[in-house]
């Protein structure tokens, strides 16, 4: 029964996703205190409903209740318990009720601490958050129903894919969903704003708290995603410019922009219209993501074709969003008061400098990522955009905003002294050069374009802190009271600096595995040593051995340095018995940031040998320990008091009458 | 029931939920946004102060910040003040009457639509635990209790591989239920842990012959030849060292083999039907006289049934060779018809049912084969058959009924209308001229 | 400077950034952006010496050689023409005979297929959709049984 609740909840929450969509909306242009407030009553009621019906899905999973089609198709009575519950968004109709649930629970969040924003953008906010529940809820129910009914129940489940029964595939794509949903935030502020055709002075302090957030869960997703590739493909590489990745690197790049040009407009009232459009831009690069990713498209453009409802739904959905929101970007925006003025060498310049190049960036990827898609359907032919395209495009348009990172913090608002920034940066630029000369001296001047992407990095990790450091001022005022100063700076600023040296991280972590990582692909028989990264790797030879539901054969291999064993490593190939299925487990050895990684290829055709890839990756653990620090610069940002809304905490006696609205 | 009264206790919430700032007295009039731009600039002023003692804002620079801050106050302050027609009013207006009827009315309406279409009204929920337990009235319930056995029991052998009775228990049903290549390996893992036993290695054989597409292996002679020396009377071993006798062709053992198991056989085993026809097949082609109608009632009638089918369909030797040996021999012994006989699925489940199972599955065979000739009743060997059933089942009031029916509708054509009444006769049933054809 | 002087200097340097990138996004799809070939496509067109390609199609039956090395050399059918292809490292897991591969390379002398990636994945059932695509664009795809006509009869004939 509860499975049937779980369903009929699901539709009640259509139902008053469709009545949130009209009366608060409506309320805000009549000015009726009563409909506006139907938008928070909604929202928490569909947050609850949504909340049970994805609690009746979990239990259908948990109990095996096979006469759930979705739960006969992608579970298994004798899955772990863990994978039992991962498995009910690891698939197609189970994840997309799980972007709603975050959605909703994004409303429910906007309804309950929204209560000193003024009313009718509450109101509009929640609305408009209402039509995207909608329309995703009427695509859950027509084209991807989860609580479709099996009759009579199956005796066993079908999946046990061995594969997604990973803790790495469990967590990445609710972090990623509720980085994706998070954006749907500022996009509701900016076309709520829009209706109103008036900002309100709160706008961009909810904006970009909001954004911060989502921004801070697409990192860590994004980042973990990579991880689970790197080592669960075996193919030693952590990013592959994939259409599925690059769907989630659009929005956090244009994320990354509407952060720093909110910014702009909390403290300046600047950059107003170009905050607007960047809210519906990157919410847009969220649903064109969640487009390619559920529509099958990537997969291939004519299994689209054949099957193309659930496509053909979600790109009705963008069309009526983005144009939606866009149309009437255009028809509205010249009514927005434009904001404060300032000079081009300013914290403000160095913000739209910021953006101008992380939206080209993001333009870049997103031409790389639908071209070939619309090639194949105007004309037929099929490229394929790969790595060469994005080196050549994105990395040359991130140098310049990597150099120009440190000056932002440094300049003041308004009006800029870019002499007295480069000044302060003197000890950086030191370093970076530094950097750039031992490098080159190490690398006996071969590896020029490495050298200076190691000062690039030096330059980020020094200068990113030297801000800091300026402002506790302890040149003048000695250790303890700099150390005081510290302290009362605003979280803010610590977030800024972390988020950057995070960046500097990421960094010095990729320049130094695509230019010093060593590969060796050599065929090795029991007894071979070959040498990598300064290590020596000897074949012991290989075993078998059984899994819980597989066999695999094992290469052992020990790691020794100058003689010394260090230990030993082993790397796999596994064979899935159920699903013929084969893989290779990597074999990975981290010493300090760099790893060691090992991969088995076939063995040689007269046996005993076998084919290895030995890769020595140098600082490669820094490129996710850098995003790391990004995300910890965003929750320390996010932790900043002065972010939190400005609440009109005292009342004038005249407004004392309208307190009661508030609870 | 009870189902229903939920879902209308949650509509009834949302709609309470919904409607209820309709009348709320605690809605005041919410206040005016300018008021609010006026208290974020003053909470803007506020920490820029903050900022300018904890000295982390130079002077200078909080000064023109100041004056800007200050400058926007003194606008939000103006439009604050200024008008009021930016305050709500606060009393329920006729519209948001209106948009309250819309909710009581459209909410409920549009969800119990839209569930009535989606949903499966009424689907209890299907877990495993409650598949465990054999439903009363069989059906799904009882299928899903052997799959949930069968699952429970393949957890416990992954975790206690060397359980020999485990392997032992689930064996047979495997072979039942058609998983062949598992019961193989079930059957030799018990044998492995607990040593041979007829039981077992006549199972094992069973599956190897399944499994070799009917043929009976050497391997599968071997092992039933084993049971056969532990348990001289074990039937079901027999029957298939007789059916590897006559896939062999040496008919005149064969013959001897079907023989003795018939003797042996209780009148209504499930392997009678195939062992007669065999018997009768094999004696023709060892060159013996067919056998004497009527040696024992019902089963004579069997005989001679099959000796009329054997001129048009091939040996069941041959057949064997292509299909299941199981079933070819009934496919013959029905005159080779279309239509709802036991496939060989069924005729393997039926060795290895107990006698209840045995006796619904065999009914149920029988209903569907009424049915059939409701509809299409011309069909002569099909109301033989059925009539023979019903006599076997006991049923003699049905028997009596289809052969009345069976006369009626063949009152054209003699040889068919003789055909039938010498089996009434056989069987005792009384033939009444003139049965009122359907 | 005035200030329409400033702001035109920044217009300027916007325009200026986003029409290098365009210069870049339209540099880089001339040349490092791979086209599909099928082997008939090789065969029939010969594409410049160091255009990047992705060649796609089966794997020859018997005509995969492993060297003593990591080299592995073998041949890609369309079913009527097939391209030698030699490629060093490790394959992927699921690169069979007779299975669909995409493998990413340049043509080299000899009509040598050079290839720097070789791509195989997913299951055992597994084509790669440019592979399909192209086979049933051709007529050469057996609809009934989805998988290629004749794949091994034929395609050893080159």
């Amino acid at each position: 029964m509860i499975v049937e609740l779980g369903h009929y909840a699901l539709i009640l929450a259509l139902a008053a996703s469709l009545i949130q969509s009209v009366v608060p909306a409506l309320g805000a242009r009549r000015g009726d205190a009563r409909m506006m407030e139907v938008g928070q009553a909604s929202s928490l009621g569909v947050f609850l409903l949504l909340g049970f019906a994805f609690s009746a899905l979990t239990v259908a999973y948990v109990n095996s209740d096979f006469s759930v089609l979705n739960v006969y198709q992608n579970s298994h009575s004798a899955k772990p318990m863990l994978f039992k519950i991962s498995g009910v968004w690891g698939n197609h109709e189970g994840s997309m009720l799980l972007w709603v649930l975050i959605l909703a629970l994004f409303g429910a969040l906007v309804a309950s601490f929204g209560r000193d924003l003024p009313p009718t953008l509450r109101a509009n906010v929640l609305s408009v958050q209402a039509w995207i529940l909608t329309a995703f809820l009427a695509f859950i129910l027509f084209t991807s129903n989860p609580f479709t009914r099996l009759f009579p129940a199956p005796f066993e489940g079908e999946d046990l894919n061995p594969i997604l029964q990973d803790v790495g595939l469990a967590i990445h794509p609710p972090l990623l969903y509720l980085g994706y949903v998070g954006f749907s935030i500022a996009f509701s502020f900016a076309v709520a704003a829009l209706m109103d055709g008036k900002i309100d002075a709160a706008w961009a302090r909810w904006v970009r708290p909001w954004t911060l957030a989502a921004w801070i869960f697409l990192t860590l997703g994004i980042s973990m995603g990579s991880y689970w590739a790197y080592y669960e493909l075996g193919w030693g590489g952590w990013w592959f410019w994939d259409p599925v990745e690059n769907a989630s690197f659009m929005p956090w790049l244009s994320g990354t922009a509407l952060l720093h040009s909110a910014v702009v407009m909390e403290k300046r009232s600047a950059l107003k219209v170009w905050t607007i459009l960047l809210a519906i831009l990157t919410f847009s690069l969220s649903l064109l993501g969640t487009f390619l990713v559920r529509s099958g498209v990537l997969t291939s453009v004519h299994a689209f074709a054949t099957d193309p409802s659930r496509g053909i739904f979600i790109l009705m959905i963008l069309c009526v969003f983005i144009g939606g929101s866009l149309a009437l970007f255009a028809f509205r925006a010249s009514t927005l008061e434009s904001g404060g003025l300032f000079q081009p060498i300013s914290r403000e310049g160095a913000l739209v400098l910021n953006n101008l190049f992380l939206t080209t960036a993001t333009a870049t990827v997103l031409v790389g990522t639908l071209y070939p898609l619309l090639l194949e359907m105007l004309t037929g032919e099929k490229i394929s955009v790969g790595e060469p395209f994005f080196n050549l495009t994105f990395a040359p348009l991130m140098v310049p905003l990597l150099l120009a990172v440190p000056f932002g913090p440094l300049l003041a608002w308004k009006r800029g002294d870019i002499a007295g920034a480069t000044q302060r940066l003197y000890w950086a630029i030191g370093a970076a050069l530094l950097t750039v000369i031992i490098a080159l001296a190490l690398t006996q001047g071969t590896e020029v374009l490495a050298s200076l992407g190691l000062g690039l990095g030096i330059w980020l990790l020094i200068g990113s802190l030297v801000d800091l450091v300026e402002r506790a001022n302890f040149r003048k005022v000695g250790l303890s009271t700099g150390f005081a100063r510290l302290k009362g700076l605003p979280r803010s600023a610590f977030g800024t600096a972390l988020a950057h040296f995070g960046l500097g991280v990421t960094v010095v972590g990729i320049v130094c595995v695509s230019a010093f990582q060593t590969e060796v692909v050599t065929t090795m028989a029991p007894g071979d040593v070959r040498g990598a990264g300064g290590y020596e790797i000897r074949f012991d030879g290989m075993s078998e051995r059984d899994g819980p539901n597989y066999t695999e054969e094992v290469g052992n291999f020990t790691v020794m340095e100058n003689g010394t064993t260090l230990g030993t490593m082993e790397s796999a190939r596994r064979l899935y018995t159920a699903r013929q299925m084969p893989t290779t487990e990597a074999g990975i050895r981290t010493h300090w940031f760099s790893q060691l990684y090992l991969s088995l290829g076939d063995s040689t055709a007269n046996g005993g040998a076998t084919v290895v890839r030995i890769w020595y990756k140098p600082f490669v653990t820094l490129i996710w320990i850098g995003t790391i620090f990004m995300a910890i610069g965003g929750v320390v940002s996010l932790a900043d008091r002065r972010l939190r809304v400005g609440a009109p905490a005292a009342r004038k006696s005249r407004l004392a009458g309208a307190a009661g609205a508030r609870g | 029931m009870i189902f229903w009264f939920i879902v209308a206790g949650m509509t009834l919430g949302v709609v309470l939920l919904l409607v209820h700032p309709f009348f709320s007295s605690r809605i005041g009039s919410a206040e005016a946004r300018a008021a609010h731009d006026v208290e974020v600039y003053r909470a803007q002023l506020e920490e820029l102060e903050a900022d300018v003692e904890r000295g982390t804002l130079s002077e200078a620079e909080a000064g023109s910040a100041r004056a800007e801050i200050g400058r926007r106050l003194l606008k939000a302050n103006a439009a604050a003040g200024g008008r009021g027609d930016d305050e709500f009013a606060a009393p329920v207006g006729r519209k948001s009457i209106l948009a309250g009827i819309a909710v009581v009315v459209l909410v409920p309406a549009i969800s119990l639509a839209a569930y009535r279409h989606f949903g499966a009204q009424g689907l209890p929920d299907l877990p495993l635990s409650a598949r465990a337990q054999p439903a009363p009235s069989g059906g799904v319930g009882e299928d899903g209790g052997i799959g949930m056995l069968i699952a429970g029991a393949e957890e416990r052998l992954r975790a206690e591989p060397e359980d020999g009775e485990g392997w032992a228990v689930v064996a047979p049903i495997y072979l039942r239920m058609g998983r062949t290549e598992d019961a193989i390996q079930a059957f030799r893992n018990a044998n492995r842990l607990l040593g041979p036993n007829p039981v077992r290695d006549s199972g094992l054989g069973e599956a190897l012959t399944q499994s070799a597409g009917g043929e009976v292996t050497e391997e599968a002679r071997g092992l039933f030849e084993r049971a056969l020396q532990a348990r001289p009377d074990y039937l079901p071993a027999r029957f298939f060292v007789a059916l590897d006798l006559s896939q062999e062709g040496e008919n005149a053992d064969a013959a001897a083999a079907w023989e003795a198991l018939i003797e042996k056989s209780q009148p209504d085993a499930p392997w009678m039907p195939i062992a007669q026809s065999a018997l009768a097949d094999a004696r023709q082609k060892a060159g013996l006289p067919a056998l004497a109608e009527g040696t024992q009632p019902g089963e004579g009638a069997q005989a001679q049934t099959q000796a009329q089918a054997e001129t048009e369909a091939p040996a069941p030797a041959q057949a064997a060779a292509g299909g299941s040996p199981v079933a070819r021999p009934e496919a013959q012994a029905t005159a080779g018809e279309p239509g709802p006989g036991p496939g060989p699925e069924e005729i393997a489940a039926a060795s290895q049912m107990n006698a209840g199972e045995r006796v619904a599955m065999i009914e149920g065979m029988v209903s569907r084969l009424a049915e059939r000739l409701d509809t299409d009743p011309n069909d002569a060997q099909g109301w033989l058959r059925l009539i023979r059933s019903y006599s076997v089942l006991g049923e003699d009031e049905k028997a009596q009924g289809a052969l009345d029916r069976a006369l009626g509708v063949f009152s054209k054509d003699d040889t068919a209308r003789q055909e039938i009444s010498n089996l009434g006769r056989s069987l005792g049933l009384e033939a009444r001229e003139g049965g009122t054809p359907q | 400077m005035t200030r329409k002087g400033k702001r035109l200097l920044s217009i300027g340097g916007m325009v200026s950034v986003v029409a290098v990138a365009a210069a870049l996004v339209l540099t880089a799809m001339s040349d490092s952006v791979a086209y599909f070939n099928s082997p008939t496509d090789i065969v029939e067109k010969t594409p410049a010496p160091g255009q990047r390609i992705r060649l796609g199609g089966m794997v020859e039956t018997g005509s995969v050689v492993r060297d003593q090395g990591e080299t592995v050399t073998f041949r890609v059918t369309d079913t009527i023409q097939s391209v030698p292809v030699t490629y060093t490292g490790i394959l992927p897991d699921l690169f069979r005979e007779g299975q669909g591969v995409v493998a990413e390379g340049t043509l080299g002398p000899d009509h040598l297929f050079l290839a720097d990636t070789v791509l195989a994945k997913h299951d055992e059932n597994y084509m790669p959709k440019e592979v399909v695509d192209d086979l049933k664009a051709r007529g050469l795809w057996d609809h009934d049984n989805s998988r290629p006509k004749a794949a091994d009869e034929k395609g050893a004939g080159v």
